[in-house]
């Protein structure tokens, strides 16, 4: 299996991206925002059609198109009630100015929607360093706000008598998710960067009750969810994606089990 | 962690002994499309072992996820074939992550010099098969000099059995160019230029090919083109149809404008000359005793 480049490279990706997403992803879970993370991927469409219209790399678009969808979900909107419906007039605005640009761009678009549907098998040598550098970028940003995100996202009220602005602090989040979707979206895919992001987290959060054990065992399961699958795909031929997906799902429901019979036994 | 997933491999391949014992001496194509893999078939004879990935006719191939299998064949191949123009970026993809040294890539794209943005379904040319089948014969006896005149061989008959499709392309031209035509989606195009045929409401054929939707105008301009007859035939792809498409066969059957069915991938049971040559065959048969 690891004679293969492809897999050596596969597991490598998985792995920046478990970490990246496992630990992101366990503040957004922690926050109720798994909504935003699922607009975030999407998003991108837009900025990618819109960059090949205009000349520019499908890429750059992207990702810009993303940190822009995180700025406005961020300052549309902290309470969870209209977080939501910003979300929702963002994410559908994004897709309808992808269509227009889609509208204007009258030859074949395939290197727009390509970037869209990333592949875990055909990751080049190149792209891992640009995620590393990305990766170690999203993780120093989420280091430095983690402690004053946690006082925010737990005890906005408190937190911002003692002069923490949740909603600056919301904002600086969501631009750090956007940025961590952006590149691993054209890597790894849609669904699979929103899969590591969810389950993990969740599982985690029902096992461990202090904050730091829990992204600890969100980036574990990310990782295990990840290589597992990775391994099941090499073996099975199936869809690497959809053994990553039900490795995700089982072990939320296995944890949800879990704390069910102990807190039964008690 | 990492120590739980070295014993799982290691146990794991204790049960499943490694697959890689391909012949060494036959050189190894891979293909991103069948009606490409075909071609190194007929050239390569038993001297090449050819894998087709996208060989189903009925999966979309714009929505294609590489599986296992298909990363393996390419990271194991000699020589790899492709569309390119962005048709089959997944290609690209899997060929920059299993690098291989000596490995030559032949995109039909860069041979007939088209550009990602460009119509991608260049099999509808009729120049794009002859110019596959010349680079890979030249390729099989650059790797195998000592069967270099068997290739050079094969490529010869294998250009003269399209002569039916030529002559049969010259014939219709001759006969229909100039006439105006349409599409719901642009696969046939190629095809079209080289008829001469004169091939209509473009605009409306990439927002179908995009999955996006057409411009109400777009829509408009199609419809009259239908009702009032001012096209002879419309194309559509039998492979792709929802409401739209489906609106647009219809009111070309009321308004009595001849549909031609086409497909974008091979079908299972056709050879690209049968598949090309049938086509045609339905195309003439629409279009009926010439105008002119």
């Amino acid at each position: 299996m690891l004679q293969y480049d492809f897999m050596v490279n596969a597991f490598a990706a998985t792995f920046i991206v478990a970490v990246v997403a496992g630990s992101i992803g366990y503040f957004m879970v922690l926050r109720g925002q798994t909504f935003a993370g699922h607009a975030m991927s999407h998003v991108g469409f837009a900025g990618a059609t819109g960059a090949v219209l205009i000349g520019l790399s499908p890429l750059t678009g992207l990702t810009f198109f993303t940190l822009l969808a995180g700025l406005g979900i961020g300052l549309m909107g902290e309470r969870a009630q209209s977080r939501d419906i910003a979300i929702g007039i963002v994410l559908s605005l994004s897709l309808g100015l992808g269509l227009l640009f889609l509208h204007f761009y009258t030859s074949f678009a395939g290197q727009a929607t390509a970037l869209l549907f990333g592949n875990v098998l055909g990751v080049a040598r190149d792209t891992l360093w640009i995620m590393l550098v990305m990766g170690a970028l999203a993780l120093v940003i989420l280091a430095v706000i983690a402690r004053p995100l946690t006082f925010a996202s737990l005890q906005p009220e408190l937190a911002e008598a003692k002069g923490i602005s949740p909603k600056i602090l919301g904002t600086i989040f969501m631009m750090l998710v956007a940025l961590a979707v952006a590149e691993s979206v054209q890597v790894v895919g849609v669904l699979l960067v929103f899969s590591l992001m969810v389950a993990p987290p969740a599982t985690a959060m029902l096992l461990a009750r202090r904050i730091s054990t829990g992204i600890a065992l969100a980036v574990l399961f990310a990782l295990a969810q990840a290589w597992i699958g990775l391994v099941l795909a090499y073996y099975t031929n199936w869809p690497t994606t959809f053994w990553i997906t039900l490795l995700g799902a089982v072990a939320y429901l296995a944890a949800n089990g879990v704390v069910h019979l102990t807190q039964n036994m008690r | 962690m990492y120590l739980i997933v070295v014993s799982a491999l290691t146990a794991l391949s204790l049960f499943i002994a490694p697959s890689n014992t391909k012949a060494a001496d036959l050189i190894t194509v891979v293909a991103a499309e069948n009606f490409y893999g075909e071609v190194a078939e007929t050239i390569g004879g038993p001297e090449v072992t050819v894998t087709s990935i996208l060989s189903n006719p009925n999966q979309n191939p714009h929505l294609f996820e590489a599986d296992v299998a298909t990363a393996q064949a390419v990271s194991k191949a000699d020589v790899a074939v492709y569309n390119g123009a962005d048709y089959d970026p997944w290609m690209l993809k899997l060929l920059k992550a299993s690098p291989r040294a000596g490995r030559t890539e032949i995109s039909a794209a860069k041979l007939t010099g088209h550009k990602p943005g460009d119509n991608p379904h260049l099999w509808y040319d009729p120049k794009t098969i002859p110019a596959i089948a010349k680079a890979l014969a030249d390729e099989f006896a650059k790797r195998d000099p000592a069967n270099a005149a068997l290739y050079r061989q094969r490529l010869a008959s294998f250009e003269a059995s399209l002569a039916p499709l030529t002559d049969m392309i010259a014939q219709l031209k001759a006969a229909y160019a100039g006439i105006p035509v349409t599409a719901t989606e642009p696969v046939f195009g190629y095809m079209a230029s080289a008829l001469g045929l004169d091939m209509r409401n473009y605009r409306f054929q990439v927002a179908i090919m995009n999955n996006t939707e057409p411009s109400a105008a777009d829509v408009a301009a199609f419809e009259d083109d239908l009702r009032d007859r001012k096209v002879k035939v419309l194309f559509y792809n039998s492979q792709v149809t929802d409401d739209t498409t489906t609106r647009l066969l219809n009111l070309a059957k009321q308004s009595g404008v001849p549909v031609v069915g086409v497909t974008e991938t091979e079908p299972a049971n056709l050879d690209y000359l049968a598949w090309m040559v049938s086509q045609l065959e339905a195309l003439k048969a629409a279009l009926g005793a010439p105008a002119k």
